[in-house]
């Protein structure tokens, strides 16, 4: 059983630009759902850089976390 | 003897504090009795009679109507956004694929006349000179006392430090906006000697380097993120992190930050503490930053890079941080009047200080030609507020763009500013507001200005620097009646 602000969300990896035209625009991985697309990024990881992740380009995930705005906060990961 | 009120919500305190809240009263005790002697008189005004709801539109109007009543020199806002929010403006940029900022965290229409409004254009006349000294974000009952002893005692033992020209500084720039960030440090500290460049500058620094009172930092940053990263290249190593300042910062420190989401405040137990959060608890005064993702050109000056180093210039100059900040914000408006971009939109709305607005951080160097009374400065912050606020119109996101009968000539801009003819275009129209200003029969270029809107015509193009480093430069083209009046670039960071 998931805690009160836990979800989990299905998707495939993808990778993205971020932020066009601004401060923090690179290169970002998402995870693409059938609700929308955001940002996922591992709890306490650089969100400038995650070659783990991009190394998942393209796969079909699981993952749980929280979400806040447009960014997924990751703390499980899991290919399907 | 000058005026501050520090408003707060006793309920939201209560709930996150416990029964530790009375403590906490005794530390506003503490700081009144201290104001006291520095010739301020202080009072805490608890917002909870005032407001029906915790609403932003309630906390907005209760705050309006206590600036009303008491018309202070100061006013603190005692609290993160668990106990005050901050009011949430439209961004205008919001994108899903560019600016992720639906809404701008923004403390600017507590500085403004204006009332109540979720977008950014209602607040383009500040006039009130107001801080938030921020406790941590917390859950109900896991309010950190300790810390806010910590930055109320630091406010009672604080004394201006003699002015220093030029002041010492530590500066941190992304390698990648080198050239813009020395721009911004020799206008503020007159020389370029002390700026580091990250990489090679990955944080962990000594306590002297970090000595310095003033802090710069032209960054990348991240959301709910406790680091400021670099950038060479396809490389973003960490430039600071929070625990990077523990026990090496000293007394009195002033900070300015252009990174994305640089002043952001977290919930400890969930993310971290934040840098600004950490800047305070190591005895930083005052702390300047964004609250959402901010711009800036990466050559020359724009944006971020003004609103920063405005206030650092005023601080140096003996403003009180409250005012630095607000002569900050009017100097950018302006600079950026009577016509405002989206950028600048959401630059004005995005930045706001960390810490007590009454604070004179800087003793400035003596003059005995002048004499100018609080009573003085406060009159004319009030009028040239004011006065921005009539001259400046809205600028309003056009969802159907209009098509372009001077299409020839703007493919010629987009030729010469190197862009081409397939990017994505937004548009944003200039609500005619100069029907006081102009005389009716008053034409420029055979155009009458009150009934021509002008209109921005804004591009976007990534540029290949060499694969695969890469940026995105932004256009922004002036248009009234299709005649166009300039352009400008903003070149991604």
């Amino acid at each position: 059983m998931l805690a009160d602000d836990q979800m989990k969300l299905k998707g495939k990896i993808i990778v993205k630009l971020f932020g066009e035209g601004t401060k923090s625009e690179h290169h970002a991985v998402y995870i693409d759902t059938a609700e929308g697309s955001y940002v996922l990024r591992k709890k306490g990881a650089n969100p400038f850089e995650s070659p783990d992740l991009k190394q998942m380009e393209g796969k079909e995930v699981t993952v749980e976390g929280t979400l806040d705005k447009y960014v997924f906060f990751a703390h499980i990961i899991e290919e399907k | 003897m000058a005026t501050k009120i520090i408003l707060t919500i006793k309920q939201n305190l209560e709930e996150k504090y416990g029964t530790k809240f009375l403590d906490l009263e005794k530390l506003l005790t503490a700081l009144i009795a201290a104001d006291q002697k520095k010739s301020i008189e202080t009072q805490v005004i608890y917002l909870d009679k005032e407001l029906s709801t915790f609403s932003e539109k309630d906390c907005k109007d209760a705050v309006d109507n206590l600036y009303k009543k008491y018309t202070p020199d100061y006013l603190m806002i005692f609290g993160a956004q668990d106990i005050v929010p901050f009011q949430e403006l439209d961004n205008p940029l919001f994108t899903p694929e560019s600016d992720s900022d639906q809404f701008i965290q923004s403390d600017l229409p507590y500085a403004s006349e204006s009332p109540y409004s979720n977008d950014c254009n209602s607040f383009t006349n500040p006039t009130r000179v107001i801080g938030r000294l921020p406790d941590l974000p917390g859950k109900p009952g896991k309010g950190d006392l300790g810390y806010v002893k910590i930055l109320i005692n630091n406010i009672i033992k604080s004394k201006p430090i003699s002015s220093k020209r030029p002041p010492d500084y530590f500066a941190v720039s992304a390698s990648v906006w080198e050239k813009s960030t020395e721009q911004s440090i020799n206008n503020i500290f007159g020389n370029i000697k002390k700026l580091l460049e990250s990489p090679p500058a990955k944080g962990k620094y000594t306590a002297d380097l970090l000595y310095p009172a003033f802090h710069f930092f032209n960054c990348h940053g991240g959301l709910n993120d406790t680091n400021y990263y670099g950038q060479k290249a396809t490389s973003y190593p960490v430039a600071l992190s929070a625990a990077d300042l523990n026990h090496k910062i000293t007394y009195g420190t002033v900070v300015a930050a252009e990174c994305c989401y640089g002043a952001q405040l977290l919930d400890k137990a969930e993310y971290g503490i934040s840098i600004a959060s950490n800047y305070l608890l190591n005895n930083a005064l005052s702390f300047m930053g964004s609250s959402t993702i901010a711009y800036g050109p990466a050559d020359g000056q724009g944006l971020a890079d003004l609103i920063c180093q405005y206030y650092l210039i005023n601080i140096n100059n003996g403003a009180s941080a409250g005012r630095a900040m607000l002569e900050a914000r009017q100097r950018f408006l302006t600079e950026s009047a009577p016509d405002l971009d989206p950028y600048e939109l959401k630059t004005i709305a995005q930045f706001y200080i960390l810490g007590d607005p009454s604070l004179q951080l800087i003793k400035p160097i003596s003059t005995k030609s002048t004499f100018n009374t609080i009573e003085n400065r406060r009159f004319n912050l009030v009028t040239k507020g004011l006065n921005l606020g009539a001259g400046i119109s809205k600028t309003i996101k056009v969802e159907e763009r209009p098509v372009a009968s001077n299409y020839n000539e703007i493919l010629s801009i987009l030729k010469q500013a190197d862009f081409n003819n397939d990017q994505q275009e937004m548009v944003f129209e200039v609500e005619s507001s100069k029907e006081n200003l102009f005389p009716k029969n008053l034409n420029f270029m055979g155009i009458s200005p009150i009934e021509n809107k002008v209109r921005f015509r804004v591009f976007q193009k990534e540029v290949y620097i060499k694969a695969p480093i890469r940026k995105i430069k932004t256009l922004v083209v002036k248009e009234i009646n299709n005649q166009i009046l300039g352009w400008k670039t903003y070149v991604s960071r």
